[in-house]
């Protein structure tokens, strides 16, 4: 039984040994993805309590193909959700609106395209990416993840990485461009 | 600072196929720590997903072979001593310097050589760009049913790494060049809103690595490599960047007072091909340079040597299948009888790209099969030939335009294979 199987079935049969799996296998990830966001460990501990939380509350009827990656979406949203309620307040933020930024200057707030759209052609240009550059992609621009650790985790120089998300960046304007999508 | 709002939820449900392969990116980097920078001895597994040793200098290749999409897992990081320097002139004239066993040098030359799994993993499926969490890799390896697939464990034993430079001319990545079949013309193409920068002459620095690896013990049983236990393989390792603004420049050091390594520009070199003699498969142990040699080598008359099985195929052009793969970033269009034409389309998604044309049709054009699904390969161009067994052969990198090789695919006028072996053809 794979891990999400074994973690589903716990889940349906309100098993609370389910959350305690769920932090002890991928806690460490979720936290680490919430803090790189937030930019606060506390933050990040809330966050991951809130998380399990909606874990429990939604599996089921939620049954997802990967509980890893659910609730990896789940922790980006409510990191991202409370980072957004720390910036009006002022405080936080941590990589996460330095690769935002990044990207905005690809994709700016005022293009007319709307974010459903957005995201399709995102997933498209990500499914068309060598996996390589798919995992710098995916790490700067949805795990927030600083340029030194991402150059750590791929074996790269950050001059590399830097390079190579530029690159990466100009390929997906072109993309946007050619579908006709107004960034 | 901006809060791109829009942005931020498109990223937020992006595919969960992608966050997938991200998480399991991340647990494995958590059990994968970067052990081929350290020069401690590690007891920790990684993986190489290792293509064919095309690239070998047939002088390090000893006698073994080593089968397509092969693993290697290895366990351990052994210590070796300092490394040896020398200069060398490859089989293009170029000066190359020659580093022996540098596995444990305390910063490796550089960043970038690329001395961590997943690295290398990129610089060995033939040049093509890949990274595969390590069960994935695995999970690939036992679907594949090549009677050459092998999956084993093994050391490192020693590493040569060969480094030299080149000028080339970068164009920029927004030019699309639009290759008009009926008119044979060619046309650049400006995207609105997108300027198109002049090319630049840069200076291409490449890292080419032979590693050994002893085999210790053999997973996959049912492996007709003929490898065994003790047996010694070995794999190469690529890595180029261009020396910019971008790119920190790598200070190497000279060794007994040998000229420092010049910017050289490359010089294609071609065997001639004899006159009325159809096309051959290209020797492949000399790619991406025979670095053993101090001259390029003499053309000895036999199309079609199939070095793989070192024996002797013969096949003539209209027979054989001829099978184009570019880079990510330029098309293959059509391969007619004789004739490749390469088009430079901008960004192309990497599973275009390879063509297989087969036997020309009554009207001279060739049938396209897409059968075949592109690995992602990085700024090469490669010929592949296949004989009507199956069997394939790929050609050394597109270099006869006088382009450089990175540049290859941009050529976007049609020639004729002779007139590719030969550089005689039209830009």
């Amino acid at each position: 039984m794979n891990d999400t199987n074994q973690l589903l079935q716990l889940l349906n049969s309100r098993d609370e040994t389910a959350l305690e799996l769920i932090n002890t296998r991928y806690g460490a990830l979720l936290r680490s993805l919430a803090q790189r966001l937030l930019g606060s460990r506390e933050d990040a501990e809330e966050c991951l309590n809130d998380v399990l939380l909606e874990v429990w509350n939604t599996i089921p009827p939620a049954a997802p193909s990967s509980v890893s990656s659910y609730a990896c979406m789940l922790i980006r949203r409510t990191a991202i959700d409370r980072v957004r309620k720390n910036t009006a307040e002022k405080r936080g933020g941590g990589e996460y609106f330095a690769s935002l930024d990044e990207l905005s200057e690809v994709i700016s707030d005022e293009g007319e395209v709307d974010s459903t759209e957005l995201r399709d052609a995102l997933n498209e240009f990500l499914g068309n990416l060598p996996p390589t550059d798919r995992a710098l992609f995916m790490g700067r621009y949805f795990g927030a993840e600083a340029i030194a650790s991402l150059a750590a985790r791929l074996g790269m120089s950050k001059n590399a990485v830097t390079l190579r998300l530029s690159r990466i960046r100009g390929k997906l304007k072109i993309y946007l461009t050619k579908r006709g999508i107004s960034v | 600072m901006k809060n791109n709002k829009k942005l931020s939820d498109a990223l937020g449900s992006i595919d969960e196929k992608y966050i997938d392969e991200y998480v399991n990116g991340q647990s494995v980097v958590s059990r994968r720590p970067m052990i081929w920078r350290t020069v401690i001895a590690a007891s920790v597994a990684v993986t190489l997903l290792v293509g064919a040793v095309i690239g070998i200098p047939a002088a390090l290749r000893g006698n073994t072979e080593l089968g397509d999409d092969t693993i290697i897992e290895i366990g351990e990081q052994p210590i070796i001593g300092d490394a040896e320097r020398e200069y060398i002139i490859d089989a293009n004239g170029n000066t190359v310097l020659h580093i022996k066993n540098q596995l444990n040098l305390p910063n490796d030359l550089s960043n970038h050589v690329h001395y961590q799994a997943s690295q290398a993993e990129i610089a060995t499926e033939n040049y093509r760009e890949t990274y595969f969490p390590w069960e994935e890799n695995i999970k690939l390896a036992k679907k594949n049913t090549s009677p050459t697939n092998l999956i084993f464990t093994g050391i490192p034993i020693a590493k040569d790494t060969y480094v030299f430079d080149k000028e080339v001319t970068v164009y920029d990545d927004n030019r699309i060049v639009e290759y008009d079949v009926a008119s044979g013309t060619t046309s650049v193409k400006e995207i609105p809103g997108v300027e198109t920068k002049a090319p630049e002459q840069k200076v291409k620095r490449t890292y080419f690595s032979v590693l050994s690896i002893k085999i210790t013990s053999i997973l996959k049983k049912n492996n007709t490599t003929g490898y065994e236990v003790g047996d010694i393989i070995h794999i190469y390792l690529e890595d180029s960047f261009y020396l910019d603004d971008n790119v920190v420049e790598i200070v190497i050091p000279e060794a007994n007072n040998q000229p420092p390594l010049p910017n050289t520009t490359s010089i294609p070199v071609w065997r001639p091909v004899p006159p009325d003699t159809e096309i051959a498969y290209e020797v492949v142990t000399e790619y991406p340079l025979d670095l053993t040699t101090t001259a390029a080598p003499a053309w000895d008359g036999v199309p079609g040597v199939d070095t793989e099985q070192g024996t002797t195929a013969v096949s003539t052009f209209p027979e054989t299948e001829i099978a184009i793969e570019t880079a990510y970033e330029g098309v293959v269009t059509a391969v007619a009888e004789g004739t490749v034409s390469v088009e430079s389309q901008g960004y192309v998604p990497p599973s275009v790209p390879v063509v297989t044309a087969t036997e020309p049709t009554t009207n001279g054009n060739a049938e396209e099969n897409n059968n075949n699904t592109a690995s992602h390969s990085t700024e090469r161009l490669y010929i592949v030939f296949k004989n009507s067994n199956g069997k394939s052969f790929i050609s050394d990198e597109v270099k006869a335009t006088g382009l450089a090789p990175e540049d290859a695919w941009r050529i976007s006028d049609s020639c004729t294979i002779e007139e590719y072996r030969t550089g005689n053809f039209k830009q």
